[in-house]
């Protein structure tokens, strides 16, 4: 213990305080003399990621070598760090594969408190494992199989044909890494996610791959084991998958995707500063050569001493790190998208009116084609159309032509919807509020159904002149309940369609006027179409 | 004996001389034209930053002083060192005396081009308007009393008996000292201290936590700091005693709280040496800006090592407003460079934005950056892959779709990396120190070099030279002294490492860390045994820093540095092609603003 040095003071009124905050630091420093030696004593008591009850072997030796018995209480590392902030007192020091979502919420740290001493102890990137078998299916889809990517991924889980397990993004930062990874490979900006980056979920293709879910990634890796039919692989740390491989009669083929990864750090934090005695020898213990070397041997992490000598299974390249949100509302915002991910319904209302004939046809019946999974852009497999997606179709001239429904599940499906736009039928009017009304009416009985976000989108190339009038469908509208009002309707406004009646559609529902109009460029109609995906609310 | 100098430098314009524990007693008029204030504003509570030349040993040393005592009738005022700032070693206060008629004295002063000043015989005569004395120079003098010797003393006996006043018109006989019995009134207890300006900086420190988002109440710091020099004429008395407790107690523990320095106090041959000495340091590593925080906060250390300038300035003025022990030392410093890897350094080369310093080998490992060129792939959101990173000779077949950004450990906490963001400040505005009015708009600009590249990385420099360092941090914000210290280990064991390369930024800011001790215990241990102590210090070079040696001992540090690296078969960077000294905004107040616009902390009013 330290003592307080006393200075003399010059005015009496200095005096009079600084005597009074003498005696109080006295009193303050009495009590917690006498607590920190009780303390002491005690274990050092340590929440920590769940997937680390691998050191239970090592525990012995540290407590041998440093004299302090280490007590720790398993959650997943979102879920801790929770509790962490709300009950500071609670436990002496956490050990959480990562502290990104702590530095994020620091501002809920105790204000008279400094933030945590932390020491990286060694680390593991966040990867996927997959089926040998499942490996090979995704390298023989994938644009470049020898660097495959979580658009590789996304691509192969909205098309049904890959399905993996991950743990819960709210509770696990493995399942929070992985939902920043895709997020950040989604957005394609090679930046940190921003809010607006992730105001629109492209996420649902990826999501759609989701077959099994754990609160964390400990349990993850048990469920996987027990029923290894349950998916083709798992998202998870590297150091899990390694050790779950030891135990299964089909190891995993670990990828680490070429455009996203995140590195767990397993920083040790202390909680309570009156135990630093007791956590400096911990953390030097930890961080010894030796103890490296076995943290390594037994728990297959990646030592954070650069001096010892790798694994063979732990050398080799890595992916390149992503630049990680420095925004907890982008954070927030992901968490929500694999929450409420449920498969979600989308309305496309396509103007067939006669002047759509010819080379609008024909670009509005590739683009179809570039949602349903031939658009080979990392972008156009993240946003494409998903299984569990339900896509409602309507032609439309003069009045609704035809509606059609499609569930997304197979290879078929998709070609259903291609094949109901290769029809080569065109009317004669344009009743974009007629069309409007309809996709309410279908988007109505989606939000009735409660299935997932809702998204209506109406695209024309040409101005009303028939059918409902704007008036009538806006009194309709409002009359309509508030979660269907909710459901945005975004508007693509081609060929010579006028942009100020798409824009007070879009203004109306609050959605958004896209321009793949005259003057843009090649490849508009698609980016627009592209640009709706994940949109929907409702 | 003092001497004052105009702000901006020049010639002395008046002395001083050291009359109490901690005083100095000089002429209001000296401290006026020495602050630059108009001689009919009140200076008191001004603080001054006083330099002591001529110690023993050619040692000169900077004490910083506030103004306690202004009595402008009399042009007499009294400057009290700070509490922590000690009086240099060796020197004592001179006791004020009554002086007899025609007294034959010695009057001290700085005469033009001289800093170290000069004594002139005088004859001390009758009393004359105003209740001074007239003061008649010796006829054997070869100086006239004049500017320069305003403040001095008048010294009979080793006392002081008067102080001049009136320097006159370069006669004989126009020279005026005040007497013994005006000046004791200056040596009288300092005036109250002015307003604490804790309540500023809590709320400054607030901004260094809670992340972007978090909401901060914007603080200028007020208390100027100015320069005047103090140059000592006379000293009396012995070195003090200080150094380690006597053999046979336990060491002395010495607690220090620290950021990037933690690499010297940590290493195992500087505990070994400290060890032999008696001491033993406890550290506790934190962000520059963090160790300030929690100094300021209450934290209670024997020193605090922040990386920079600003953190440390933080704690001494935070300390002086409070009538806390503190001062600081210079001990070495190291330069703010970009780390980074040779395929990526190689896809900036074919950009244009680096170039390989000249004269090394077809591996180079030092290069100079046009921090300019680089800013603006950041600011245009351009990518590796844009830059053809694939298509170098060691980045064959890679792909990084990552926009061009260095990685820093947080503007927020760390000293390197709001370093990083004043040198990008300073860059982006056109090679000129931001103005308190350039901030917002400047921050504003830069923002996506820093929302871009996302949630600080604390531990930066282990993930740089981690084994996963490639993949992990292409370019990473770290100082030369861990490149260094990186290399000679390599060097010695697996053999140079030509994968990893210094990226230095063709605008340079001198990083200035200091050692602020807080206690005694911190004093004599950053003064009489890490300054002084020639193992511990060539353990500095050892480590990859740059030693602050006197101007007049020979070697530099660099020097010093660059002998040992090429001792240890680690190459020498050649000299830059070009180089900018960057400047940091104004005030701190500025630089506070800066950090705020550029990462988005919102700002409350």
């Amino acid at each position: 213990m330290r003592s307080r040095r006393i200075r003399p003071h010059t005015t009496p009124a200095v005096t009079r305080a600084a005597a009074a905050a003498l005696a109080a630091a006295l009193a303050l420093t009495a009590a917690s003399c006498t607590t920190a030696l009780e303390r002491d004593e005690a274990a050092l008591h340590v929440v920590a990621s769940s997937e680390l009850s691998d050191l239970e072997p090592l525990l012995a030796g540290l407590s041998e070598a440093t004299g302090v018995r280490i007590d720790l209480e398993y959650m997943g590392t979102l879920e801790a760090t929770r509790v962490v902030l709300e009950q500071p007192d609670r436990y002496d020091a956490a050990w959480l594969a990562s502290d990104a979502y702590f530095q994020l919420r620091s501002g809920d740290w105790p204000e008279d408190r400094p933030l945590p001493l932390r020491e990286p102890i060694m680390s593991t990137p966040v990867v996927l494992g997959l089926r040998p078998e499942a490996a090979d299916a995704l390298r023989r889809t994938a644009p470049d199989p020898d660097h495959l990517s979580w658009a590789d991924v996304a691509d192969q889980a909205a098309a049904g044909t890959l399905s993996y397990g991950m743990a819960d993004p709210a509770r696990s930062f493995s399942g929070l890494a992985a939902m920043v990874g895709v997020a950040t490979a989604a957005a394609g900006t090679g930046t940190a996610l921003r809010a607006d980056d992730v105001a629109c979920n492209r996420l649902g293709g990826f999501l759609a791959g989701r077959t099994l879910e754990a609160p964390d990634s400990r349990r993850l890796a048990d469920a996987y084991r027990a029923d290894p039919a349950a998916a083709d692989g798992l998202i998870g740390y590297e150091s899990v998958l390694l050790g779950l491989n030891e135990q299964l009669a089909e190891p995993l083929e670990i990828i680490q995707p070429q455009d996203g990864i995140v590195m767990a750090d397993y920083p040790l934090m202390l909680l309570d500063p009156r135990r630093r005695t007791a956590f400096d020898a911990v953390v030097g213990h930890l961080t010894a050569p030796r103890t490296q070397r076995e943290l390594m041997t037994t728990t297959l992490r990646r030592p954070v001493d650069p001096e010892v000598p790798r694994l063979d299974v732990l050398r080799g390249e890595l992916g390149n790190a992503l630049y990680f949100p420095g925004d907890p509302g982008v954070v927030d915002q992901l968490v929500a998208a694999a929450r409420d991910a449920g498969p979600g319904t989308t309305v496309l209302a396509l103007d067939f009116s006669r002047s759509m004939r010819g080379g609008r046809i024909a670009e509005l019946r590739a683009t179809l084609g570039g949602l349903a999974g031939q658009d080979r852009s990392a972008t156009g497999r993240f946003v494409r159309f998903y299984r569990g997606e339900t896509v409602v179709v309507l032609r439309f001239g003069r009045g609704v032509l035809e509606r059609r429904e499609f569930a997304v599940d197979d290879a078929a499906s998709l070609a259903g919807i291609e094949a109901f736009a290769a029809a080569d039928e065109f009317d004669g009017g344009t009743a974009v509020w007629s069309a409007l009304e309809e996709a309410y009416a279908v988007a109505s009985d989606a939000v009735a159904a409660g299935d997932g976000p809702v998204t209506v989108v109406l695209m024309t190339d040409g101005e009303n002149n028939s059918g409902t009038t704007p008036e009538a469908f806006t009194r309709r509208y409002e009359a309509l309940p508030a979660e269907v009002r909710a459901v945005p309707a975004y508007t693509i406004r081609y060929g010579d369609a006028d942009p100020a009646e798409l824009t007070r559609i879009a203004d109306l529902t609050g959605g958004r006027m896209l321009d793949a109009g005259p003057g843009t460029d090649d490849g508009a109609l698609l980016q627009a179409f592209q640009e709706t995906r994940g949109c929907g609310a409702g | 004996m003092v001497a004052f100098t105009p702000p901006g430098g020049g010639d002395a314009i008046g002395s001083g001389f050291v009359a109490g524990r901690r005083r100095i007693i000089t002429c209001a008029h000296v401290v006026s034209d020495a602050l630059g204030l108009d001689r009919a504003t009140g200076a008191t509570g001004e603080i001054l930053t006083v330099t002591f030349a001529h110690l023993p040993g050619a040692r000169a040393a900077t004490r910083d002083a506030r103004v306690s005592h202004w009595d402008p009738a009399h042009d007499l005022a009294g400057l009290d060192l700070l509490p922590g700032e000690g009086r240099p070693r060796g020197v004592r206060p001179l006791r004020l005396g009554r002086h007899v008629a025609d007294a034959e004295v010695s009057m001290f002063g700085h005469p033009p081009a001289d800093s170290g000043g000069r004594w002139v015989p005088a004859t001390l005569r009758g009393r004359v308007a105003g209740g001074l004395v007239q003061v008649d120079t010796a006829p054997e003098a070869t100086l006239a009393l004049q500017q320069g010797f305003s403040g001095g003393p008048a010294v009979v006996g080793g006392h002081v008996v008067g102080m001049l006043v009136t320097a006159g018109s370069g006669g004989r006989r126009d020279a005026r000292v005040l007497p013994y019995e005006t000046l004791r009134s200056a040596l009288s207890r300092p005036s109250a201290l002015r307003a604490s300006v804790r309540d500023a900086f809590s709320r400054y420190l607030a901004l260094f936590r809670g992340g972007p988002g978090s909401k901060v109440a914007a603080a200028t710091i007020g208390a100027g700091v100015l320069a005047l020099t103090v140059a000592l004429g006379v000293l009396i008395g012995d070195a003090l005693p200080g150094g380690p407790s006597s053999p046979g107690a336990g060491p002395t523990v010495v607690s220090g709280i620290m950021a990037s320095k933690e690499d010297y106090f940590n290493d195992a041959e500087v505990i070994r040496l400290l060890a032999e000495r008696g001491y033993r340091v406890d550290v506790t590593r934190r962000g520059s800006f963090e160790v300030a925080q929690e100094v300021i906060g209450g934290g209670e250390y024997d020193f605090a090592f922040p990386s920079g300038r600003p953190p440390a300035n933080l704690i001494t003025q935070d300390r002086r407003s409070r009538d806390l022990f503190v001062g600081s030392r210079s001990l070495f410093t190291s330069p703010l460079v970009l780390a980074s890897f040779r395929p990526y350094a190689e896809a900036l080369v074919a950009d244009g934005v680096a170039t390989p310093r000249e004269g090394q080998d077809d591996e180079p490992l030092y290069y100079d950056l046009d921090v300019d060129k680089f800013v603006e792939l950041g600011l245009e959101g351009r990518t590796w892959d844009d830059i053809g990173f694939g298509r170098t000779p060691s980045g064959e077949g890679r792909q990084n779709g990552n926009v061009v950004l260095a990685q820093t450990t947080g503007a927020g906490r760390s000293n390197s990396a709001a370093t990083y963001l004043a040198l990008v400040a300073f860059v982006a505005n056109g090679d000129t120190a931001p103005t308190p009015g350039d901030v917002a708009g400047l921050g504003r600009r830069i923002r996506p070099l820093f929302e871009g590249a996302g949630l600080p990385q604390p531990g930066i420099r282990t993930k740089y030279f981690s084994d996963e360092g490639l993949s992990q941090t292409p370019v990473a914000v770290i100082y030369e002294h861990q490149y260094f210290d990186w290399q000679v280990g390599q060097a010695r064991n697996e053999g140079l490492d030509r994968e990893r390369v210094l990226l230095y930024p063709d605008r340079e800011f001198i990083t200035d860390p200091e050692l602020v001790f807080l206690t005694e215990r911190g004093k004599t241990f950053a003064e009489d045994v890490l300054a002084e102590d020639p193992e511990l210090r060539h353990r500095m070079t050892e480590l990859g820093f740059r030693v602050y040696v006197d101007a007049t001992a020979g070697a530099s540090g660099t020097d010093q540095l660059y002998a040992y690296l090429e001792q240890q078969g680690v190459p020498v960077p050649p000299d830059p092609a070009s180089l900018t000294q960057a400047q940091f905004p104004a005030d701190t107040g500025a630089l506070t603003e800066l950090i705020e616009n550029a990462t988005n902390s919102e700002v409350e009013r």
